[in-house]
């Protein structure tokens, strides 16, 4: 780590102010009864932060607030509709139009669901074969097979042999993540980002595979972006997490710190519903008033107003800024 | 193991078993007229007009040839032209419809544009227009029947590639680093392209028809021998010679029976196990 700060302060990844916007085909009704055309939904809204080599950023929200919109943005899956991205202190944008095939081998994305991740019609031989062949690693096909083996091998898929012949549906969903994070680490990339790696997996193997991630990422000095709901694995792999409302990040810190100490009600709420990180609060977790709303015509002042419990009218007047509170804490409330 | 799990997919479907049955007749047909053949359908012979009899097994026409011996050469006619002009639309469907419904975007809007139009158009009459401007050879018709009939299926690809390209698999070799070529061609339209089959196997019969239409109204390619032809050359004959029109016309009949029971069967087996064909078929 620290001949790493020494060689330079450019992270690996720093993100800008991206935003993504979809639009909305169906109309949309608003709470007070206006009718929208074409609704914007901002499913990504301003989101900026960085990330240093070998560094686990974990990102917390509830379901719809954007992380997977975020992710895709990342690896640019999607191009985002404002904003940039820069790998090593080089935009995404340039890199990719310059080398398409060097920048997907420096960020990759670990898929929510490993039952899909593969073409069914292909063996894991294939799959593997294929990626090392684009990527032009290796001199022959039984050069590859060879790595390939010895990479099964190093993660517990043994024996390897028995795997190359078969096909995606004949493994589990465990086999298969770890095969796909396998995949994705040969490239060697520089940022991975896992959306859910083991959200579909058996509560059995979790761990394990969480473990996987973790060790092939420290092993190559990988940055990982690691999007979850649960919030006590996150704290686990995470250095810093960022929690994210409506598009936003609201608040972000050392993974400790946020987990411990959260500061912006949102975060509140959402770590004194999990029970394993703060047992002192778990007779009364806060509940938080509605559903998370979709981030169409989004309000005036902080977006979380209609559901804080510290709201006061001034919060609804105007919007809140990400402020800075030293030590890599950032928060986005008035209140604080 | 393969051809195991594909005879028993056939046998347990009545469509495909039958329609099977029947192709097999027709290739048969078509294969061995050479053999099969009582006479040379081409040979004029004084025995006009003759119903059927031990001789003449389906009786001869006006200008004494052997019916039977016609229709069997006929199918080769009608097999050729059905599955090049189906082919020939198959595969122009499947491309611009798989580049409209992965790609998108503008893309999309102008094979979009060109799907309705081609729609709104009376296939038919352009097909009848083409032929008497450039002529009626069975190449001209071939094509241009291929050329006219491809909506159906881009509109189906289109649809195959638009829920396709959501699924985690594409977006894992896109991330991957595959280009946006190799993907429609490696994944999307290999994984969806089981409905164009069973739509093609109902174009071959569409195509015969249309054929056979052409021929009936003497735009046929006159130096080949087709169902169509002898139709038009019986219609005159229709009072004092039935058997001209009505065996040809049952040729017809069958053949179109033979593919639409095959794509029937086809959609049947191949649709609601889309997803995990792969399964199917490899066991
Ligand atoms: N392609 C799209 N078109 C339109 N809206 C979209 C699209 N993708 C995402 N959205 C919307 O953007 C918002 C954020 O979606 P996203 O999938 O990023 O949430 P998420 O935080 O990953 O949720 P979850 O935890 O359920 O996975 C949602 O309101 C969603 O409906
Ligand atoms: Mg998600």
């Amino acid at each position: 780590m620290s001949e790493e700060k020494s060689k330079g302060k450019v992270p690996v990844l720093e993100v800008i102010d991206i935003k993504r916007h979809y639009t909305q085909r169906k109309k949309h009704l608003t709470a007070d009864g206006r009718v929208l055309k074409h609704a914007k939904i901002h499913s990504v809204d301003g989101v900026s932060f960085t990330l240093n080599a070998g560094e686990v950023l974990g990102v917390i929200g509830e379901s719809g607030c954007g992380k997977s919109t975020l992710g895709r943005l990342l690896v640019r899956l999607e191009a985002p509709t404002s904003g940039s991205i820069l790998i090593a202190g080089h935009s995404a944008e340039d890199l990719i139009r310059k080398d398409r095939l060097n920048f997907r081998r420096t960020t990759q994305m670990i898929f929510q669901n490993p039952f899909d991740t593969f073409d069914p019609r292909f063996s894991i031989e294939k799959i593997f074969i294929d990626t090392l062949k684009l990527h032009k690693i290796g001199e022959n096909n039984s050069e590859r097979r060879k790595i390939v083996i010895e990479k099964l091998e190093s993660v517990g898929l043994i024996p390897a042999e028995s795997f190359l012949d078969r096909f995606p549906h004949e493994l589990s969903g465990g086999q298969l993540q770890r095969i796909s994070i396998l995949r994705s680490m040969m490239l060697e990339p520089s940022v991975v980002v896992a959306d859910e790696p083991v959200s579909m997996l058996d509560v059995s193997i979790r761990a394990d595979i969480i473990n996987m991630l973790y060790n092939t990422a420290k092993e190559h000095n990988t940055s990982l972006v690691f999007i979850s709901h649960d919030i006590s694995t996150t704290r686990y792999i995470s250095d810093r997490i960022a929690v994210m409302y409506l598009g936003r990040i609201v608040e972000m810190g050392a993974a400790d710190e946020v987990a411990t100490n959260p500061q912006h009600p949102y975060t509140k709420a959402l770590i004194s519903n999990c029970a394993s990180i703060d047992p002192r609060s778990k007779h009364n977790p806060v509940k938080l008033p509605g559903e998370p709303p979709t981030p169409v015509d989004m309000p005036a002042g902080c977006a979380f107003a209609p559901r804080c419990p510290m709201a006061a009218p001034e919060c609804c007047k105007t919007g809140q800024e990400l402020r800075d509170f030293g030590a890599g804490r950032f928060i986005r409330c008035m209140k604080v | 193991m393969r051809l195991n799990k594909t005879l028993k997919i056939i046998k347990e479907n009545t469509q495909l078993k039958v329609g099977c049955m029947m192709l097999v007749i027709l290739f048969l047909a078509a294969l061995l007229a050479p053999v099969i053949a009582p006479h040379n359908p081409n040979i004029l012979s004084d025995d006009m007009v003759v119903a059927p009899n031990m001789k003449y097994w389906l009786g001869t026409d006006g200008l004494g040839r052997d019916i039977l011996s016609m229709i069997l050469y006929g199918a080769r006619t009608s097999l050729v032209v059905g599955f090049t002009a189906a082919m020939i639309a198959g595969i122009i469907g499947t491309l611009l419809g798989g580049f409209a419904g992965y790609f998108g975007g503008r893309i999309d809007g102008v094979i979009g544009e060109m799907i309705n139009i081609f729609m709104m158009m009376p296939t038919f009459f352009l097909i009848l227009i083409v032929v008497a401007l450039f002529g009626s050879g069975l190449f001209n018709v071939m094509v241009v029947i291929g050329l006219t009939t491809w909506v159906g299926n881009a509109k189906l690809m289109r649809a195959q590639a638009m829920s396709l390209r959501q699924r985690t698999f594409i977006k894992s070799a896109e991330s991957i680093g595959e280009s946006r070529m190799a993907i429609l061609f490696k994944h999307i339209i290999p994984n969806g392209i089981f409905p164009i089959i069973a739509n093609t196997t109902m174009g071959v019969a569409g195509a015969i028809l249309t054929e056979s239409s052409l021929a009936f109204l003497g735009l046929g390619d006159p130096n080949v021998i087709s169902w169509g032809q002898i139709i038009q050359n019986g219609k005159s004959y229709l009072v004092d010679g039935w058997w001209m029109c009505v065996f040809a016309g049952l040729a017809i009949i069958f053949t179109v029976i033979t593919f639409y029971l095959i794509g029937d069967g086809l959609n049947r087996v191949l649709s609601p196990k889309l997803r995990n064909l792969g399964k199917e078929v490899r066991g």
